[in-house]
């Protein structure tokens, strides 16, 4: 009998450990370890910051849905693992302070990754002076002091919004994208449009970059430039941007920045949400003689290293290549410990990087959305499946952000009669040069704007909760 | 770089030092958006755009 521990129950952990355990059924044991027993919709948390999602529509308990398809769950965090053969096990620690030895064949870390607000001082809702969408309880927050805001507005106070990055390596530009753009929708919902100022800050080389290089997509017989299209949104709605931006600082009521020229700024503001950066979840890798081997299977920011060329980053940008990227997500010196979703290390961004004169960086980090997270974690489980099944030795199946495609839905508005989304699908993730003229296979490209874009976003909601609660037919419902 | 502004709309004046390549919706693109037979048929023709895409992606796993 087999044991396959699966930390984090994000898309790529719950979306592995159900396929495992069908896979597998009764033979073998699926482990899922996690200090949160509630799987939580992320994509959705935009809607719940902005009031116009109730909180628990985003959530569900995951304890019953794992003790229907004979999944063991552990309620607690991984703190340390021991990858060496013969001794292999996670010690998980539990709240009340217990720790348990929980052994493993094969591993995979799904744990998303560590909200890094500490990378800039004042940053966040919680030892600093801005909101964030990046969890539920961040979100609830960020929804009462947007309702403060509210009412100050009703009291005939102006106030100023920023949105946006909060440091210059952040990713999920995407999300704070959507988030302005639901914050302009809902005040105009309301009557208050011309009570606040609304500032974009970001990271991003230009509009539209979203960390994936930007997109070229066919449109009305041209190939146009996604940062048009984003633009295009600010110009209509009367934002003001500001791109190429590291925030060096967030105090009560402003913030400082320096852009790519090493020019300085500062906006004011009265309501801030401003995405973290991203980095690994703090866990011990010690050997059999107590040794700290960390440095053996993360990178740097805490990220587990996996197939990818690692090396490629000292590369400037013009020579990174598709085989840069992993394939089959193992460790390359602990095989059967894999990483899938966010906690894998990306070998370089995607989007080309900058630096000030100071010589701080300013790229946009690159997304694994939900999408990208379930067919890695699909991936890793299939693999697992085979090499415990038909003895493979060696990882069987492969799947490269610079193969496989994403839909990306960007809710512009939450109505289902005025409401829009951009919808963008790109193919593939990473831009691959040596293929594609312009990166991307452009019959699989493209964007719109509209009301069936918004429509699409909410039916993948209730379709994904369906999926992630292992539902009748969820295995028919793609990743 | 300066914070640009929609209020500044010199940035896109052709031949300017500034301007900038421009793009916004017309009053018909607007309305578009939410005319509901037409998005009706528009979300038809997404999730068939998704499916191709999706097909795809997931033919990886079949692709050894």
């Amino acid at each position: 009998m087999a044991s396959i521990v699966v930390l984090g129950t994000g898309f790529a952990g719950n979306t592995a450990a159900l396929n495992l355990k069908k896979a597998l059924g009764g033979k073998h044991d699926v482990v899922v370890v996690s200090p949160r027993k509630n799987f939580s919709y992320v994509p959705s948390l935009v809607w719940v910051g902005i009031g116009s999602m109730q909180p628990e529509k985003t959530q569900f308990n995951l304890e019953p849905v794992y003790k229907k398809h004979g999944i063991i769950f552990k309620e607690g965090a991984a703190v340390e693992i021991h990858p060496d053969s013969q001794d292999q096990y996670v010690v998980v620690k539990y709240l009340d302070g217990r720790t348990e030895q929980v052994k493993y064949d094969y591993l995979i870390n799904a744990t998303g990754p560590k909200l890094n607000y500490a990378a800039t001082p004042g940053l966040g809702p919680d030892a600093g002076y801005s909101d964030s969408i990046c969890t539920l309880p961040h979100s609830v927050k960020t929804r009462d002091n947007y309702f403060k805001a509210l009412e100050k507005m009703k009291q005939g106070k102006r106030q100023r919004f920023v949105v946006g990055t909060g440091h210059g390596t952040a990713t999920c530009q995407g999300a704070a994208f959507e988030y302005i753009h639901n914050l302009e929708f809902d005040l105009n919902s309301r009557g208050l449009r011309n009570m606040a100022d609304i500032t974009w800050i970001s990271n991003e080389f230009a509009l539209g970059d979203f960390g994936v290089g930007g997109v070229i997509m066919k449109k009305n017989g041209h190939l146009v430039s996604g940062k048009l299209f984003a633009e295009s949104t600010f110009l209509e709605k009367g934002i003001k941007w500001v791109e190429r931006a590291h925030v060096r600082k967030v105090e009560e009521g402003s913030l400082d920045y320096v852009n790519i020229e090493g020019k300085e700024g500062k906006l004011d503001f009265d309501f801030a949400m401003l995405i973290p950066p991203f980095a690994g979840v703090p866990i011990a890798y010690i050997d059999k003689d107590g040794n700290d081997i960390k440095s053996q299977l993360c990178v740097p920011s805490g990220f587990m290293k996996v197939d990818a060329d690692y090396a490629s980053a000292a590369k400037p940008f013009e020579e990174w290549k598709s085989s840069d990227w992993p394939k089959k997500y193992n460790n390359p010196v602990y095989k059967n410990i894999f990483a899938a979703g966010i906690a894998f290390a990306p070998p370089h961004p995607i989007s080309k990087p900058f630096k000030a004169p100071d010589g701080t960086l300013i790229v946009a980090s690159p997304p694994r959305t939900g999408m990208a997270s379930g067919i890695i974690g699909h991936t890793v489980a299939l693999s697992i499946i085979d090499m415990i099944k038909k003895g493979a030795e060696e990882p069987t199946q492969h799947a490269s952000m610079t193969e496989f495609g994403a839909i990306c839905i960007t809710s512009m508005g939450k109505s289902m009669t005025r409401g829009s989304a951009a919808l963008i699908t790109m193919d593939p993730v990473v831009p691959n040069y040596e293929k594609y003229k312009f990166g991307r296979n452009l019959n699989y490209t493209f964007g719109d704007i509209g009301l069936a874009g918004h429509w699409v976003k909410y039916m993948l909601h209730y379709l994904f909760m369906w999926k992630m609660k292992g539902k009748f037919l969820w295995q028919f419902i793609p990743d | 770089m300066e914070e640009k502004s929609v209020k500044d709309l010199n940035e896109y004046v052709p031949y300017s030092k500034e301007a900038r390549s421009f793009m916004s919706p017309t009053k018909y693109s607007v309305f578009i958006r939410t005319f509901i037979p037409w998005q009706l048929a528009k979300f038809v023709y997404y999730n068939l755009k998704m499916l191709f895409v999706l097909s795809k992606g997931h033919g990886q796993f079949l692709d050894k």
